[in-house]
């Protein structure tokens, strides 16, 4: 008994991988014996003399085993049938008179075996494959970061099954239709890959429903460029967290519209972390309500930050520097940015005696100005020294 | 608390029952809670330490008792100050060879001090009652008369005891200096210089009496005077005692044998005499003197010397080796204004206004274990004082000879000793030998010490 | 002074080959070394994939009908693409090994070693129990459970009776009696002539254990209820320095807290050269690879792993 590899076309055989965790893998067919071909389609134990009229020493070239093909190798018996039984009194004819001729190894091939190669091995990485895929090079040719995936076999197992022609070609029409620029495909396929998997119609609606909320097209694509899964979520889920933020935070509809666009992901985050958040401006902070929400539109991205992360800040600016909640809402930036930049700039204008902070009186420093720029620009606005004592200073912190 | 808020509040969003915000009121607080899960979130400041909390208060203030005194060495005698229980096996000597601090001076202010020969006596402020106390051999009545049994006197003293001494006017009497010898001590104060113990070769300053008892000596003899001079300070050798008056004179009495007195002859000698040679007209300031070989400093740094130069102290070209007229020691001329003087049994020490302390004789010298003999001043290298790139300007300025080990006194208050330790007297937690100085372990500014043969004792004062 | 070649290059690899060696940081407080060394790699690494890297290596394919005559074809390979197999150069290839270990709370001097050239002399740096002076700050009157200012307050007390001088003698007498520690540390026999020749010449170095040993102990600065002490010494840990505040506190009749604990010197690197958090960056990266090595050179030259010897350390209060 002798085995084979088969030799297969490449682009067929990538719609076959199953995989096991972070590996890829493809199933080689193998050649069987005249044997094993009849059992495979009469099934096992059914040798009997009669079918003995073609001869062992045959040997059948097998097609390629079918996608849909439920038969593992196990169930193929690997060996003999254990009652079949070697027949002398067979003549022995010889191939040519059966007019069969097996091919030499060193004759000239008249076929055309371009479409033969080795099979694929299971890989890690995109890159055992990408020289060979269309669709793989397509995709990096899109700017897409395919060795983000790696780590993650849901989504490579997803994006080795896609087509370029079937799969892709549509969505990204579509994505070009809503007024998303090009050069943003790749980074929102890297984003979300399993935008390919929603419905055409699906996608539709949802824009429809965004335009009937009255967001304008250019709205749309922005929203769509900076979180690509918005598209992933339905109406009614989109709709109803819309509702949740503008109840909690008491917002017109354009305000909505504004945070929407401002930071999509204020919108497909967790509920629960946003009334965190709102609660902890309110009861640890000490926020009014119109606070939290003209802070709020005034600086969307304020929503998506976690609580413990805003509160030292919070703590360095109002405790230590005395700055009041009013002046604290006009400039909501400054939550955001990290309580150890906000300290050193603070104690430095505290060394050198221009820490005003009340805009009633003179040599008052906004919190915008000590937030804002580089070191270079504070130092020549704000604290009008030279950026080395200030280097200086740094180093004593 | 909030991290039973958090949890409320996600109950509640996900029942979608009430508006959660009119449930949930706190007071408006600034010091966070950290929600689990967060490393450190808000950064550590001194903020933290001035918040009015309920914490007791430690008030300890200054030191009260300014003068401290540590002595260590062999306790056996009672030298030093008291007697430790016997924690070693019997047949073990009781020592004590670190310092420690005695009880004794919390009770009384304790500003003078001096060691003998296996006693010491210390001096007490002005003002207090008792004036000297003394504790340690008192087989010739160096301590005074002690009797608990009466015609029984002690002749060991375990605990200081108060010294008799017939002041004329005991309120206003001041002591000045204590000093030591062998068998006898020298006490200055202000109505003079009062010796107690032994006087076989006159060193009591009083007529020799033959085969005197000097245990039973009730009363010690009048204090000495000379004439119209001034006693500034006085010093006991082994045997004799020697004193500076106002006009740096000085005056020696005592044994004579080795030409300690330097009074030109080898006789005991128990009226004071001025003492002349090369120091007839130099104003002297200080003398030290441990045994038989003495030192005198005069005002300008110039050093003299005369008595026993058996180890070469005296450095002299010939083979002179008792010299009983005071010479001037010209070899330390190239050292230097010397500021300080020692001098033990076998070797002597001084320190120049450098700070730096030179050796010379024969015996521990403190430059080693393979010198153990110095014809001339040798420097003891300076790092091993502390003095190194980090702490520059540590120097020495004072150092004290006893009989076979020596101390010194940094300006930082630092103690150094070396020489031999067979008593634990060097301090230094062991019983073997020290080559080189090495610093002692006390917990305070160390002002003075004195040495004697087999215990030190140090007077210091606290940081604060 | 080795003479140097300045190169002005765009290329990657180049970069790459020069960063080998020590680097001189200035480490923020309230950050571990091992946060500061990954931010330090993904800089570098964001910095080297934005200059010119290694383009795709070719792929050579063979194409056309067998039967007819095949062509060959060179491309830039997809498989060696960036998007595909990833940036060049990302932050676990970038072995960054440490000089001289600092404690969270602790800013700083942090000496880091660069690739394997770095490691090496990292490594040498840490195995010599080098000379370093913190600045530690110290808030009198009051006493935590952790030494440290963020610790539970225990209790408080009054500062008011202590004077600079007071301090300056608690400092020389701890001093000295550390020095004296020196001698056990470094199993010498005090009766030897070697410790009288080595004690003669200067301070020991404790080339057989790794416990802490104080070379100095100085106030700097005293304005109550904070005081500054600068702290010469080697095989330090940070919960050493922070309860050293508090004995001196507690030998001063008061308690303090340890406030502020900063590494100004670590041998020859001074908080002058070490690089500030905003230039963490590949030409300042660079600048400080060529100043560690000749740092480096001048110890490996100088240094006596017996001696302390303070011109080649360059201490100086």
């Amino acid at each position: 008994m002798v085995i084979f590899r088969c030799l297969l076309k490449r682009t067929c055989e990538l719609n076959n991988i199953r995989t096991v965790p972070n590996v890829f893998y493809h199933r080689c067919s193998v050649f069987r014996t005249n044997k094993q071909a009849c059992e495979l389609n009469d099934g096992p134990n059914s040798s009997s003399s009669e079918k003995s009229s073609v001869s062992k020493d045959v040997l059948i070239i097998n097609t390629p085993v079918p996608q849909d093909s439920q038969r593992s190798e196990s169930s193929i018996p690997p060996s003999f049938p254990s009652n079949s039984k070697y027949d002398d009194s067979i003549p022995s004819v010889s191939l040519e008179a059966l007019g069969i001729r097996i091919p030499h190894a060193l004759d000239t091939c008249s076929e055309n075996v371009s479409h033969a190669a080795p099979p694929l091995q299971p890989s890690v990485s995109f890159a055992a494959y990408v020289n060979d895929s269309p669709t793989l090079q397509e995709l990096v040719k899109l700017d897409v970061q395919l060795w983000k995936f790696e780590k993650k076999p849901d989504i490579c197992n997803y994006i080795l099954s896609l087509d370029y022609d079937r799969d892709m070609k549509n969505h990204l029409l579509f994505l070009h239709k809503i007024g998303v620029p090009g050069e943003n495909f790749g980074n929102i396929i890297t984003k979300h890959p399993f935008i390919f998997k929603e419905d055409l119609d699906n996608l539709q609606i949802r824009v429809n429903y965004l335009e009937s909320k009255k967001f304008t097209g250019p709205e749309i694509a922005e929203i769509i460029m900076k979180n690509p899964r918005w598209l992933s979520y339905t109406t009614q889920d989109i709709d109803s967290r819309l509702g949740f933020l503008q109840h909690t935070l008491n917002l017109t509809g354009q305000e909505v519209r504004l945070i929407a666009v401002g930071e999509p992901y204020a919108v497909t985050k967790d509920t629960a972390d946003i009334s965190i958040l709102v609660f902890c401006l309110k009861e640890e902070m000490g926020f009014e309500d119109e606070d939290i929400t003209a802070m709020a539109v005034m600086e969307p991205r304020l929503l998506t930050y976690k609580n413990f992360r805003l509160l030292p800040t919070f703590n360095e600016i109002h405790n230590e520097m005395g700055i009041p909640h009013d002046l604290i809402v006009k400039q909501p930036q400054a939550l955001m940015r990290s309580p150890r930049i906000i300290r050193q700039r603070h104690l430095y204008l505290k060394l050198i005696k221009r820490d005003q902070y009340d805009p009633k009186k003179e040599n008052y420093v906004s919190l915008q100005a000590l937030i804002d720029g580089d070191d270079t620009e504070f130092c020549k606005n704000v604290a009008k020294t030279s950026v080395e004592s200030y280097n200086t200073f740094l180093k004593t912190l | 608390m909030l991290i039973d808020k958090v949890s409320c509040l996600r109950q509640l969003i996900d029942s979608s029952a009430l508006n959660p915000f009119q449930i949930l009121k706190s007071k408006f607080s600034t010091r966070s809670q950290h929600v689990k899960k967060t490393k450190k979130v808000v950064r550590p400041n001194a903020s933290n330490l001035n918040e009015p909390q309920d914490v007791p208060f430690m008030n300890y203030g200054k030191s009260k008792n300014y003068n401290r005194v540590y002595s260590w060495g062999l306790a056996e005698h009672g030298a030093l100050g008291y007697l430790p229980k016997p924690k070693r096996k019997r047949s073990q000597r009781p020592f004590f060879f670190r310092p420690l601090r005695i009880h004794f001076a919390y009770q009384y202010p304790i500003t003078k001090m001096a060691c003998g020969y296996g006693f010491t006596i210390f001096g007490t402020a002005k003002g207090c009652k008792e004036k000297v106390f003394g504790s340690g051999i008192n087989s010739d009545g160096q301590i005074g008369y002690h009797d608990p049994r009466r015609d029984n006197p002690l002749c060991l003293v375990l605990a200081p005891v108060p010294v008799y001494i017939p002041y004329k006017s005991p309120k206003t009497v001041e002591i000045l200096q204590l000093s030591a010898g062998r068998a006898h001590c020298a006490i200055l104060s202000t109505e003079g210089v009062h010796f107690l113990g032994h006087n076989a070769y006159g060193q009591c300053g009083r007529p020799i009496v033959e085969n005197e008892d000097y245990i039973r000596n009730k009363v010690p003899s009048q204090a000495i005077r000379l004439g119209n001079e001034k006693i500034v300070s006085v010093c006991c050798g082994q045997d004799h005692s020697m004193f500076i008056t106002e006009s740096g004179k000085v005056y020696a009495c005592g044994w004579g044998a080795d030409g300690q007195t330097g009074l030109g002859h080898h006789e005991n000698e128990w009226q004071p005499s001025l003492v002349k040679g090369d120091i007839q007209d130099e104003k002297i300031v200080k003398i030290s003197c441990k045994s038989d070989c003495v030192l005198a400093l005069n005002d300008k740094g110039d050093v003299f010397a005369w008595g026993n130069s058996e180890y070469g102290q005296l450095m002299r070209d010939d083979a002179i080796q008792q010299v009983n007229v005071p010479m001037h020691m010209k070899k330390l001329k190239g050292l230097g204004k010397i500021l300080d003087i020692a001098s033990g049994g076998t070797n002597c020490a001084v320190i120049n206004e450098e700070g730096k302390v030179f050796t010379w004789g024969f015996g521990i010298l403190g430059n080693g274990p393979n010198v153990y003999r110095n014809p001339v001043p040798t420097l003891i290298p300076p790092p091993l004082f502390g003095c190194n790139e980090i702490s520059p300007d540590t120097k020495v300025v004072r150092i004290e000879a006893g009989l076979t080990h020596f101390a010194a006194i940094t300006n930082y208050g630092n103690l150094y000793t070396w020489g031999r330790n067979q008593d634990g007297q060097l301090g230094l937690g062991h019983l073997r030998e020290q080559y080189f100085p090495l610093q002692v372990s006390l917990g305070a500014v160390v002002k003075e010490v004195s040495c004697g043969v087999d215990h030190t004792v140090a007077m210091a004062e606290p940081f604060i | 002074m080795t003479n140097v070649t300045r190169i002005i290059t765009s290329q990657a690899p180049v970069v790459w080959k020069n960063l080998n060696g020590l680097i001189c940081v200035h480490k923020p407080s309230e950050r571990s070394v091992k946060s500061v060394r990954k931010i330090i790699a993904e800089r570098i690494c964001n910095e080297l994939n934005e200059l010119e890297v290694r383009p795709p290596t070719t792929h050579v394919s063979i194409v056309g009908d067998t039967t007819k005559e095949l062509d060959v074809q060179v491309k830039p390979s997809f498989a060696d693409h960036p998007a595909v197999v990833g940036p060049r150069y990302i932050p676990e290839e970038l072995y960054i090994s440490t000089g001289n270990f600092l404690g969270y709370h602790t800013s700083g001097v942090l000496v880091l070693g660069l690739q394997n050239l770095g490691a090496k002399k990292a490594k040498f740096l840490r195995n010599s129990s080098l000379l370093r002076t913190y600045q530690l700050k110290g808030k009198l009157g009051v006493a935590t459970a952790n030494f440290f200012m963020d610790g539970k307050v225990l209790f408080r007390g009054r500062y008011d009776y202590i004077t600079r001088d007071a301090v300056d003698k608690v400092a020389a007498t701890m001093e000295a009696l550390h020095r004296k520690v020196i001698f056990d540390l470094c199993s010498v026999d005090p009766r030897s002539q070697t410790a009288y020749d080595w004690a003669s010449q200067g301070l020991l170095r404790p080339f057989k254990t790794k416990s802490p040993v104080i070379y100095g102990i100085k106030c700097v600065d005293y304005s109550p209820p904070e005081f500054t002490v600068e702290v010469q010494c080697t095989n330090e840990t940070e919960e050493f320095l922070i309860e050293l505040i508090s004995k001196l506190a507690a030998k001063l009749r008061t308690a303090a807290a340890c406030v502020q604990i900063k590494c100004i010197r670590f041998s020859h690197f001074d908080i002058d050269d070490a690089l500030l958090k905003k230039h963490w960056s590949l030409q300042h990266f660079l600048d400080s690879v060529l100043d560690g090595d000749t740092k480096y050179q001048k110890i490996r030259d100088t240094i006596s792993p017996t001696l302390v010897n303070f011109q080649s350390e360059e201490t100086s209060t």
